[in-house]
């Protein structure tokens, strides 16, 4: 996947660039709007993460230059104003998510893939990890082919780990996944570990191996790879 | 009360005292002037009498007596009592038309033909003084009407002409918000004073707009500035977290970190809010139903109030609905329903009372009343939790207050109770 990051902060392009290269991505910098827009011009992207204050100009006239390219790439604002005005904005010139930051990184990662999934598919896609089968459209999941029951919650935490497997899930992330704006109640660290318990129960009901490993007062990794 | 009212209210105060001392002044020269007039016409007469007896003419004479104005008789002195020749004086004479004593102007004089003296007598009926009393007085009162009438037409012709830029200067005033960018069109006056008025305050407004934006731009700017710094502190934190081999050690230090990161993120976020609240930069209301609301933010906390065994009870006497922006609304609840799940104690109970310009929340809690004076004061948290930022009600008096909306704290034999009224 090839992922173009226009952002003028070198630390967070450092984070974000080392983040996603680890599966095998491509991830291009551009620092102001001038470079942005010769590289869209010049290449073909997968997804587009635009910051909406750059140097030399706005990002949303970046999302306009994209759209008259009519390129397929998928776009995410990432900005720090967090501004609702810039938000209607973006998604009416064509923008398919805006992230507010500060974000994590596997709430980026899961943003990106969710909208891969649906510019490619439609939707209509099987996740398959081992025994495990997600089907997004439905939100059903079967392990070795047996239904498997989840609550709401317990399938967003599982799509999540699944989406970012492999790596080490921070809780704060998994709160915010959960419970978006309103993370702010953060007694949820309690209801996390609860749901997590049930989730992995379950699985392991059906027969599933355990993936789910638990990093001591940090979060969790969904490790299928030795 | 009007302007207008209270200066023709003052206006016809101040005529009354004004009208009762022209009143005697009309009096008085009415009454001189009558009197003067009939000294002339006796007098005029009492020389055409004298004329008549030097000639002896006895038939204009008679004509005279007979007429009941004049009287001739024959004296031997040949002045009055008092010593002069003429004396006039006031008199009342039967009036017999009328048939009741009547007020005249009597002239007694002495004139003297060859050796005779004749005492001449002389009247005239005068002005009565009820009459003229009561004449005054009705004219006074006409013209006191014909002041008020005058009055009320000069206030509606100048409250609709002299006054309408000042009162469509007070209706833009009122509409104005620094927060829509926009100085009204005063209407063009001739009046200085109005027109002063227009400049003074539209070169207010300029400062008011000025100010305004450039508060804006600094709440933005450092809502910038801050976050970005605490975006890659979280982004690293997401890296440092993939390292494998760390010890038990260096992950307590992270999550301490991870921690006090979320915490810094979700307090400049509070304060950002609480800084658009109080820019009014939530300027769009909608009719919101409260109970939807309260059901909506219920769901959020749904896990709490299992895990702590709350009893949740709803009694709707009408549904309330009210004019908020659907997002502060939601905020405002949610921060209530919060506050009434994190300080509840385990067991308890949570009560909404939804009326139709109300609604109240009860909660069981700590047995003690909360400081009042302190309760929606930034930063004032009473509880011990760690993961309260002391905010909650803060931002919550704060929506309150742009949304016309009154939030009570009160503490009844156990509960605590937070109370919504519309205003």
């Amino acid at each position: 996947m090839k992922i173009l990051l226009v952002e003028d902060e070198p630390e967070l392009q450092k984070s974000i660039k080392q983040y996603f290269e680890i599966e095998s991505n491509v991830v291009e910098i551009a620092v102001d709007f001038v470079k942005a827009e010769q590289k869209i011009t010049l290449y073909d992207y997968d997804c587009i993460l635009i910051d909406i204050t750059l140097p030399n100009g706005s990002g949303l006239d970046l999302i306009k230059a994209i759209k008259e390219k009519k390129s397929r790439a998928g776009i995410i604002i990432i900005s720090a104003k967090n501004s609702l005005d810039d938000k209607i904005a973006g998604l009416d010139l064509g923008a398919d998510d805006y992230l507010p930051k500060p974000f994590h990184l596997s709430e980026l990662n899961s943003r990106i893939k969710a909208l891969i999934r649906r510019k490619n598919f439609d939707g209509n896609l099987e996740i398959i990890v081992n025994e495990i089968r997600i089907l997004p459209v439905e939100r059903a999941v079967y392990v070795h082919n047996n239904h498997l029951v989840l609550t709401s919650k317990e399938y967003d935490l599982l799509l999540y780990f699944i989406t970012n497997k492999n790596r080490v899930v921070s809780k704060s992330a998994l709160v915010e996944h959960l419970w978006g704006d309103n993370a702010d109640q953060l007694d949820n660290f309690d209801f996390i570990y609860n749901h997590v318990k049930n989730l992995r129960k379950k699985l392991l009901e059906k027969k599933c191996e355990d993936y789910l490993q638990t990093i001591y007062g940090i979060g969790y990794n969904f490790k299928t790879l030795e | 009360m009007k302007l207008l009212i209270k200066t023709s209210l003052y206006y016809l105060l101040f005529s009354i005292p004004a009208l009762i001392l022209s009143g005697f002044i009309c009096y008085y020269l009415i009454t001189k002037e009558v009197k003067e007039s009939n000294n002339e016409l006796l007098l005029n007469r009492k020389i055409q009498i004298e004329q008549y007896l030097k000639n002896d003419d006895t038939i204009s004479l008679k004509f005279i007596v007979k007429s009941k104005e004049a009287q001739i008789t024959k004296i031997r002195e040949n002045v009055l009592k008092n010593g002069t020749t003429t004396l006039f004086s006031d008199t009342l004479i039967l009036d017999k038309t009328e048939n009741e004593m009547a007020p005249h102007r009597m002239l007694t004089a002495v004139a003297t033909v060859g050796k005779t003296n004749y005492k001449i007598k002389l009247w005239r009926g005068t002005l009565e003084f009820e009459e003229l009393i009561e004449g005054i007085l009705s004219l006074l009162f006409i013209i006191l009407i014909f002041l008020f009438l005058v009055s009320l037409f000069i206030n509606f012709w100048v409250s609709k002409t002299l006054w309408k830029p000042f009162n469509s200067t007070v209706n833009s005033l009122r509409a104005f918000r620094a927060s829509d960018n926009e100085i009204p069109d005063f209407e063009r006056t001739s009046v200085k004073e109005f027109s002063k008025l227009n400049e003074t305050l539209a070169a207010m407004m300029h400062k008011m707009i000025h100010d305004y934006n450039s508060q804006k731009r600094f709440t933005e700017n450092a809502s910038h500035e801050i976050q970005t710094p605490l975006a890659v502190i979280k982004t690293k934190l997401d890296l440092l977290i993939q390292s494998e081999n760390l010890t038990e050690y260096e992950m307590k230090l992270i999550s301490g970190i991870d921690d006090a990161s979320s915490k810094l993120i979700r307090l400049n976020q509070s304060l950002l809010l609480l800084t658009k609240i109080e820019n009014r930069q939530f300027k769009t209301t909608e009719k919101i139903s409260v109970e939807r609301v309260i059901d909506q933010s219920l769901l959020l906390f749904d896990e709490q109030i299992i895990a702590r065994k709350l009893v949740v009870n709803k009694n709707i006497e009408e549904d309330f609905q009210i004019d908020i922006n659907p997002d502060l609304c939601l905020i405002l609840i949610n921060n209530l329903v919060q506050n009434a799940v994190r300080h509840n104690i385990e067991g308890g109970s949570i009560i909404f009372f939804i009326e139709n310009h109300s609604v109240t929340i009860y909660n069981t809690g700590k047995e003690e009343s909360l400081d009042t004076t302190l309760l929606f004061e930034r930063f004032q948290k009473k509880s011990t939790s760690p993961l309260s930022i002391g905010l909650g009600l803060s931002i919550a008096k704060e929506i309150a207050e742009v949304s016309g909306l009154i939030l009570d704290y009160k503490y009844i034999s156990g509960r605590h109770y937070f109370k919504l009224t519309a205003q």
